[in-house]
């Protein structure tokens, strides 16, 4: 029975002890919820014109766009009107009137969310005024270095006959992509098809990481004379991974978590204070205003050089990532051949062919429009002859490979969406093996190559190639004059 | 959300200082799906940065930040659902350009354009996360 007795007065007391807790949290809730209300009370005709002038805004901007479809002058001085009339109220009562004015609920929560945005305003103005002096000095070179970043890309057909750039890119293709060339050779004239896709990129489309590192591309020749027969039968594929994509945007995505965090964090202690300020509405305008409590106004202050160093930091890094992303590339160029690329007319070049190596290149704005770009490659080469024609078969030959090249792009005038592109370089591949047998394969050659670019159709340009050889001791290839399609399939930055 | 106000779009300028724009824009609500979206202009000198990112609500998990790198004259898009307001406090969308660059930024939510700008600096919405009425 006494047990009972303690167990009753032992729930009693629970419940007691929640009802105060309860009746606190209200005291809490409805003190920020009377602030809110008083904060939206004092601006009710504030909210009313930033209401009507941000609808009217909206509405026009939704059926005008004057960089697209050129300025119309009644619209733009209507634009003009409205957006000092918002710049007004926002003089008036800045951040308050555009956060608070449709925020709900209406608690401690919302006000925090709401007035901690103020601190990113602060750090954001100091940060843009830091960096407003050298960021004059160098407008010229953020400009031309901005232009850089503009990047090219394009099916790969590095090696075949359909290779039209002097010495092919690693940077993977957006989305996917599709070329057909035609290829007048000492066999003949060729048709090479190829197909290039962005595996990660097709798959998470909004991941800057992925659409970044690598892609595939698979090619195959068809005779325009003959079709295709045992003897033609070769297909290729090659692969491409840029090894500094992954680097720069990881860090972005750290610096921009952090950042974010720390804002969270932030507007969880603004939230704690506000619940204990005597005047919830004062200590939110002051905070409002200022960027952070203050004594007098909350009760307590709040150390926010956190919420600065990362802020700055997430800003430097995502400046850092958009000049960097496309200027300089370094990766793996990986390509794989199996069968005749030539036909029989061509005796040696039928085989297993592998090669591996790093490439880089990086681009050098001269103007506004136009860059040079200096691209290289080192590699190992493999070639495994199966050639039956050649009576006894070659061992397998191991080379060394190389490019090095210089192309000059741009657009001829601003307004141009694809770009002109004039490239020269040079590709060898010298054999560590035997020179019997390295005379029996491709290899032991060093070709100069020749590049023209123009814009065709919407996403996509017509490439001409002429490669001519500057020495050839293994397979005889001959001349190349190839021409090319590229066309950017799904490509949204083609569009 | 209460929308009796009629606001549904921000002002271009908040807090303008140098090349940096800070923008507050009227709420999203959570659940409901959102797209960011940026037309860089053909006229400009280089690539814009899109991010989109989360700031959480006492610590929850909120979804990993989004960015897009988006070539002169080309348009680029993040999108997704909004989280639930109890995990995240703000939606944040920064456009990072340079000397040069200008585009339009849009901002879908539920398939209506809630905000539009026309930026030519590195430009930051942020948007209140509201409760689903």
């Amino acid at each position: 029975m006494r047990r009972f007795v303690l167990v009753l007065l032992g729930f009693g007391f629970v419940m007691m002890l929640g009802e105060q807790r309860a009746s606190a949290t209200e005291t809490v809730a409805d003190s920020c919820t009377e602030g809110f209300t008083k904060l939206v009370d004092a601006m009710k005709e504030e909210c009313q014109s930033l209401a009507d002038a941000s609808k009217q805004r909206l509405e026009l901007l939704k059926t005008y766009d004057p960089d697209k479809d050129g300025h119309d002058a009644t619209k733009d001085a209507t634009l003009k009107d409205l957006n000092e009339r918002i710049g007004k109220l926002k003089d008036a009562r800045p951040l308050l009137a555009r956060g608070l004015c449709t925020a709900t609920p209406r608690n401690c929560n919302t006000l925090a969310s709401t007035v901690s945005i103020s601190l990113d305003q602060r750090v954001g103005a100091e940060l843009a005024s830091s960096l407003a002096a050298p960021r004059k000095s160098q407008a010229q070179g953020a400009a031309n270095e901005a232009a850089a970043s503009d990047r090219q890309t394009s099916n790969n057909k590095s090696g075949s006959s359909a290779q039209i750039d002097p010495v092919e890119s690693i940077q993977p293709i957006t989305l996917a992509g599709g070329a057909v060339a035609l290829s007048g050779t000492r066999s003949g004239t060729k048709g090479v098809g190829v197909i290039s896709v962005n595996p990660l990129a097709l798959a998470a489309p909004n991941d800057a990481v992925a659409g970044r590192i690598f892609d595939i591309s698979v090619s195959a020749p068809f005779d325009l004379q003959h079709g295709t027969d045992e003897d033609r039968r070769y297909i290729s594929v090659r692969l491409r991974a840029n090894l500094t994509a992954p680097i720069s945007a990881e860090a972005l995505r750290n610096k921009v978590s952090e950042w974010v965090k720390a804002e969270g964090r932030y507007a969880d202690d603004i939230e704690g204070v506000l619940a204990h300020a005597e005047d919830v509405a004062v200590c939110a305008e002051v905070i409002a205003r200022t960027g952070k409590p203050s004594k007098t106004a909350c009760g307590e202050e709040l150390d926010d050089t956190e919420v600065a160093r990362v802020r700055t930091a997430a800003y430097a890094e995502m400046d850092a990532a958009r000049r960097a992303a496309d200027k300089y590339y370094l990766g793996l160029d990986a390509r794989l051949d199996a069968g005749d690329p030539t036909g029989p007319e061509v005796a040696g070049d039928k085989g297993t062919h592998l090669l591996g190596g790093i490439a880089s290149g990086v681009r050098l704005s001269q103007s506004q429009r136009w860059d040079w770009e200096l691209r290289g490659r080192a590699a190992g080469d493999y070639f495994d002859s199966r050639d039956d024609s050649l009576g006894t078969r070659p061992k397998p030959v191991y080379s060394v490979d190389w490019g090095a090249a210089f192309i000059f792009s741009g657009r001829l005038e601003n307004h141009a969406k694809q770009r002109m592109a004039f490239g020269m370089g040079v590709e060898g591949r010298q054999s560590a093996s035997d020179k019997s047998d390295a005379r029996q394969t491709p290899t032991n050659f060093v070709n100069l190559n020749l590049m023209a670019v123009v814009p065709a159709v919407s996403g996509g340009d017509l490439g001409l190639a002429v490669s001519i050889p500057l020495a050839e001791d293994g397979v005889k290839r001959g001349a190349l004059i190839s021409m090319s399609t590229d066309l950017g399939l799904l490509d949204h930055s083609s569009n | 959300m209460d929308k009796s106000s009629g606001s549904i779009e921000a002002s271009p300028v908040c807090d303008t200082a140098g090349n940096m724009t800070t923008t507050v824009q009227d709420p999203i609500t959570e659940a409901s799906s959102y797209v960011v979206r940026f037309r860089n202009n053909v006229t400009s000198t280089g690539a814009v940065l899109v991010v989109v990112a989360w700031v959480p609500n006492h610590a929850n998990a909120v979804p990993v930040p989004q960015q897009t790198m988006i070539a002169p004259g080309a348009t680029g898009e993040l999108s997704g659902i909004v989280p639930p307001a109890a995990n995240a406090r703000r939606m944040l969308i920064v456009a990072s350009l340079d000397g040069g660059e200008g585009g339009r930024l849009t901002l879908l939510e539920n398939g209506e354009a809630r905000a539009i700008d026309d930026v030519t600096e590195t430009t930051t919405w942020h948007l209140l996360v509201a409760v689903k009425s």
